[in-house]
């Protein structure tokens, strides 16, 4: 749909989002995070700061970690979409959540869906065993707990890597 | 309350505790998860003052109500003057005559999408006529005839001891005649202590849904305390109480910022006038310019030694509690900052005061461990200075001077855990500090039915983020001697048949549990004692066909009063920490850190360990890195790009060691909330003097803090 | 007022949408998107360069290598080409942020974005890097630390449009590095941040240096009399004393959280010796 723009007020746009197509046309300020909970009811990616700091909106889009709050729903027109909901689809990935579960990697559970899609982003393309601790450390730099103090989600992610 | 009130696709009214899968899947809703999914809804801007300190001449909403999808604007000349407040009822629900912080509430814009009514919100025209601010503690104390409260002796919850204007409140521990023991000390030392403004900062804005078509009422909100909130909702919004339902809805981290229903009566009152479902959900921006803040002020600590005893001990803080002292839940109107400082020492005669007052600023509240922080890192700073002056180690000092078995053992083992730690260079220090947590009163009942598919609890309590309904699984589970799967954990939101006195001051594990074992034991009363073999697993469901019965019902009760016998005990703990510190920069760097408690018993260690580790990275955050400014009345750092919090790279490898001190303790729930945070602040000042010999008497302790008391001894690299 | 997205396939094309009134260029939309949640900037028509051919490409010669405008972060901190060339300048983008900002936030937003605690135009200006930018009135090159006028003032009319950075390749025995200092959290700005590129005789003097700074000043500051100071001298302490001297006494930083401007003085002294003193020459370069 690239470039065929019906009306710049109110682009129509295709993404995939967790595997499934969909066509909609959205307001142009609609941001990412806007289109996923309030168009599609995926809920699972939460809004916190609004500024791409603590990380709660995290999704990849084409593979890429994503604030979807300070990113135009128009603006991933054609991509394709992972949020936490889309998590499951993965079995690799289902060792991740047991250990967030048994470490105590969440408390509220608020940060907890960003902190898995920031996290199962270098596990589907098999960077986690590769990384040093320091550079998946870095990596989460910006997926703020204010919960855990992060030990609960540091012992997760050492289990996940092995 | 009929389901066609309810917004379509509205969350069920009660809520299963699924333990595991719905943490991980994105499946945990909170309460603007439940205004994504309701149809109809309008949302909720706040149009908020610009102004610290004014007279409110005129709200035009004129070009707001013209964009095309605004529905409704409301302001305080609409409802009129609707104040809240726990203690004291001082903060109106939308400012009327005049606003007296920057951020105050002022009018609310109801629109078809969010965009919208944040647009519109700053298209309303508020003309102000500025008056005299009093934006510090010398402003309060200084030359002016600035009143903010005129009329405090009219507000509900007001104390005839009303000494001067702009006193919010006064509290005083005094043991004894201070002056006469001040004079038999062969040492006295005065050291003031001051601390800075931040912020409680949970990632989940607060976020609310109100549905007030017709006669009922449905309210989804983050509030923690959802009886109050109902009580609040029909004082303030003229309904019954019986009409209004506050929903359980889980929390994304409270901190303390989450007890006052900063939104919910305007929603009510929007939804009422538009006969739509309304949502609002606070910006970050007014989260940190409107919700909980530590108070900030200062604290001066006299402390004498006679023949080497803690002979006399003078306290006196004052705190800058804002424009508002509704937030704050105690009489006194003053956070607990008296009585923390030496209180795991034996001190001959204490004499403690403390008051707060008014200015315009943004309200003071209680952010986790509300005065404790700021009291203990005084006090434990205070104490090792004074093992300084006598030349002692500051761990025997504490030692020596202890009157509490459990903070002995605590520091043995730090003293044990610490050693391998030394001679490990120069600039380099170790520093410790010990602490105590005290759950806060309260009641709260807990009903227990069995079934024969398993266990229900029904509480009141929401969960606030940590993690307590698990907890209450375990100790069912355990009490019942049965799979803790068998267990279901049921959250019924605001409900007069069961008494709660909501999350907050660490009193949930410790009030609840025992209602929950309290429950346990009366099912076991029922039903007879436990059969782990009977029924293969879940013994009650046989049990239940034996007896001809398809279910048994039961209600437990906790509570907690200090000062009584049965009053939960305090848990104490001891934390070290391992600087090295950059002398030409001033910047330090936690290498280590130990925290020993004493816990009692562990209902849920998965949660327990969370709430230490947690806890002591809330507190290095606070101590470290989190200063709200606020300058003449307006909020600088205004978003988390500004107001850093710490993040994973920031936090120092952390060894939790448990000590055990009189086996007939161990079986009693404790308080574990509000226990790591308090006791960085004083480890990391004691160990900062310890590794380049300058002394930090402020909050939060900066690596600029550092380099300018190193440069003012001339000792900087 | 709503807002218009408009999404042009060529230059020219993007030139003429940007004509319209409070019409901004949309790049990754990290910056942007934020002023748009602070309620700090309300444009009327974003004009996106996502479509417009030949910003995103990294390209080297003899002489520099050149970085797309629509590079993100992410793409340049893994660019083979510029991870040979300049990897310092690779290291600074991969510490850019956080891992989302640099997977959207692109050179030429960041650069037009003109906040002076940006880490690139720090380490690209120290590096000799120019600017190019095209517009209605013509095309122009401009250095990288002209491309501020003040804190988030870009000296560009809103029509112009930065295409790339051209960064001369380094000269024989010379070395860089990028320092920021960060006393609090390490996912913040910079308190001071220092760009150095240094260029060494055979004996191991400084023959040419350029020392730039930003976060002290309302644009990045060139450090003229702090790169005076090693011309001409070996890396020892005594020089490296007198150039944290002298870069204390040419910078003019303003007090904010990070730091009163005595401290960010104090310490923009210390991080530039500090980043001198780690502009070894890289042994593989001969």
């Amino acid at each position: 749909m690239g470039g065929v723009d019906v009306d710049p007020a109110w682009p129509s746009i295709a993404l995939t989002v967790n595997g499934r197509r969909h066509e909609v046309s959205v307001p142009a300020d609609r941001r990412l995070a806007g289109l996923l909970r309030d168009d599609l009811g995926l809920t699972g990616t939460k809004l916190g700061c609004e500024v791409g700091v603590c990380g709660t909106c995290t999704v990849l889009v084409d593979g890429l970690p994503t604030s979807s709050c300070l990113t135009l729903a128009v603006q991933v027109d054609g991509a394709s979409v992972l949020t936490v909901e889309g998590l499951a689809a993965f079995p690799e990935l289902a060792e991740l959540g047991r250990a967030f579960v048994e470490e105590g990697g969440f408390q509220c559970g608020f940060c907890t869906s960003g902190q898995l899609v920031a996290i199962a982003g270098l596990m589907l393309e098999q960077r986690l065993s590769s990384m040093t601790s320091e550079a998946v450390t870095e990596h989460l730099h910006g997926n703020l707990c204010r919960c855990t103090g992060y030990y609960g989600i540091q012992r997760a992610i050492d289990r996940a890597r092995r | 309350m009929t389901s066609e009130r309810r917004p379509s696709r509205s969350s069920e009214t009660t809520h299963r505790d699924d333990p595991d899968q719905e943490w991980v899947s994105g499946r945990r809703r909170f309460a603007a998860d439940i205004a994504a999914d309701t149809s109809e809804l309008l949302h909720v801007a706040f149009v908020l003052s610009t102004e610290p300190h004014a007279r409110l001449l005129d709200v035009d909403a004129d070009a707001a109500l013209a964009l095309p999808g605004v529905v409704a604007v409301m302001t305080g000349a609409d409802i009129g003057l609707r104040l809240f407040g726990r203690s004291l009822r001082d903060y109106p629900v939308l400012a009327v005559d005049r606003v007296l912080f920057a951020g105050q509430r002022v009018a609310a814009v109801a629109a078809e999408d969010p965009e919208t009514a944040h647009r519109a919100a700053r298209m309303v025209d508020v003309s102000y006529e500025p008056l005299s601010p009093l934006y510090d503690l010398e402003d309060v104390f200084g030359e002016h005839d600035v009143e903010l409260h005129p009329g405090a002796q009219g507000y509900e919850g007001a104390t005839d001891d009303h000494p001067f204007g702009n006193l919010q409140g006064a509290d005083v521990v005094v043991d004894g005649d201070v002056d006469a023991a001040f004079a038999e000390c062969d040492h006295v030392r005065e050291d003031t202590f001051v601390f800075d403004r931040v912020h409680s900062a949970p990632l989940e804005p607060h976020a609310c849904v109100v549905d007030a078509r017709g006669e009922h009422v449905s309210v989804w909100s983050s509030n923690k305390v959802p009886n109050r909130l109902r009580a609040d909702l029909a004082l303030l919004a003229d309904r019954a109480v019986g009409d209004i339902h506050v929903h359980p809805t889980n929390i994304g981290g409270d901190f303390g910022s989450k007890a006052a229903p900063y939104l919910e009566v305007v929603c009510l009152l929007l939804s009422e006038r538009t006969q739509r479902p309304v949502a609002a959900r606070m910006t970050y921006t007014e989260m940190l310019g409107t919700t909980a803040v530590r108070h900030p002020g200062r604290l001066r600590l006299r402390t004498g030694l006679r023949q080497g005893r803690i002979h006399a001990h003078e306290a006196e803080a004052i705190l800058d509690g804002g424009a508002f002292a509704a937030i704050k839940p105690r009489a006194t109107r003053v956070v607990s900052i008296l009585g923390h400082a030496y209180a795991n020492y034996e001190v001959c005669v204490r004499d403690e005061r403390a008051m707060t007052v008014y200015s315009n600023n943004p309200p003071g509240g209680h952010v986790r461990s509300p005065g404790e922080f700021q009291s203990v890192f005084a006090g434990e700073s205070q104490v090792d200075l004074l093992a300084r002056t006598c030349g002692e180690d500051p761990i025997a000092f504490r030692l020596r001077r202890t009157t509490v078995p459990e903070v002995r053992g605590i520091l043995e083992e730090l003293r044990a855990g610490v050693q391998p730690w030394g001679g490990d260079g120069p600039d380099v220090g170790v520093g410790v500090a010990t602490f105590g947590c005290r759950a806060g009163n309260g009641e709260s009942v807990v009903a227990a039915r069995a079934t024969s598919s398993g266990v229900v609890l029904r509480v009141g309590v929401p969960d606030q983020g940590s993690g307590m309904y698990a907890t209450f699984r375990l100790l069912a589970a355990q009490a019942l001697e049965i799979p803790r799967e068998a267990v279901h954990v049921e959250a019924i939101g605001a409900d007069e048949t069961l008494t709660d006195a909501g999350a907050g001051s660490s009193r949930v594990t410790a009030v609840v549990g025992s209602a929950c074992i309290d429950a346990c034991s009366r099912l076991l009363e029922e039903l007879g004692p436990p059969d782990p073999d009977e029924g293969g697993g879940y013994w009650p469901a046989a049990r239940l066909e034996r007896m001809g019965t398809p279910e048994v019902s039961v209600e437990g009760v906790g509570r907690n009063r200090r000062g009584e016998a049965a009053a939960v005990k305090p848990t104490y703990g001891g934390l070290a920490l391992q600087v090295t510190v950059d002398r030409m920069t001033g910047q330090f760097v936690i290498r280590r850190a130990m925290l020993v408690v004493a816990p009692g018993r562990i209902a849920n260690p998965v949660g327990f360990r969370g709430q230490l580790e947690g806890g002591f990275v809330y507190g290095l955050s606070q101590a470290v890195l989190e200063r709200l400014v606020v300058e003449q009345g307006q909020l600088v750092t205004a978003s988390l790009g500004d107001y850093k919090l710490a993040c994973i790279g920031d936090v120092p490898p952390l060894e939790i060691r448990h000590v055990r001190v009189g086996a007939e303790t161990e079986g009693e729930l404790r308080a574990v909330g509000e226990l790591a945070n308090i006791g960085v602040a004083p480890a990391l000042a004691n160990a900062i003097d310890d590794a380049v010999g300058v002394r930090i008497r402020t909050l939060p302790i900066t690596g600029e803090d550092v380099w300018q008391a190193l440069r003012s001894v001339g000792q900087e690299g | 007022m709503t807002l218009l997205w408009r999404r042009p396939t060529t230059l020219d094309g993007a030139i003429e949408e940007l004509a319209s009134d409070d019409a901004a260029i949309y790049a990754g939309g990290v910056s942007l998107v934020l002023l748009m949640n602070l309620g700090l900037f309300e444009p009327a028509t974003l004009v996106s360069l996502a479509a417009v051919p030949g910003l995103a490409a990294v390209t080297g010669d003899d002489e520099a290598v050149d970085l797309g405008a629509m590079c993100t972060h992410a793409r340049l901190a893994a660019d083979p080409i510029l991870r040979r060339t300049h990897p310092a300048a690779a290291d600074m983008f991969a510490g850019i942020g956080n891992v989302r900002v640099r997977s959207w936030g692109t050179l030429g937003g960041n650069l037009a974005h003109a906040d002076p605690a940006q880490d690139p135009p720090v380490m690209l200006a120290a590096l000799h890097g120019t600017v190019s930018v095209v517009g209605p009135r013509g095309d122009r090159v401009i250095p990288v630390e002209a491309i501020a006028e003040g804190p988030l003032s870009p000296a560009l009319d809103p029509d112009e449009i930065v295409t790339s950075v051209r960064l001369p390749l380094a000269e024989e025995r010379s070395g860089s590095s990028y320092l920021k200092y960060l006393p609090g959290t390490k996912d913040d700005y910079a308190t001071v941040s220092i760009g150095a590129h240094l260029q060494f005789d055979r004996a191991g003097a400084v023959r040419q240096a350029r020392l730039v700074a930003g976060a002290v000043g309302p644009t990045v500051v060139v450090l003229g009399a702090g790169s005076e100071v090693l011309t001409g001298h070996p890396l020892d302490p005594d020089v490296l004393d007198a150039l944290r001297v002298a870069v204390r006494d040419e910078v003019n930083p303003s007090s904010d959280r990070r730091g009163s401007a005595d401290y960010k003085r104090e310490m923009a002294g210390i991080v530039a010796a500090r980043a001198a003193s780690a502009c070894r020459p890289a042994s593989a370069r001969p």
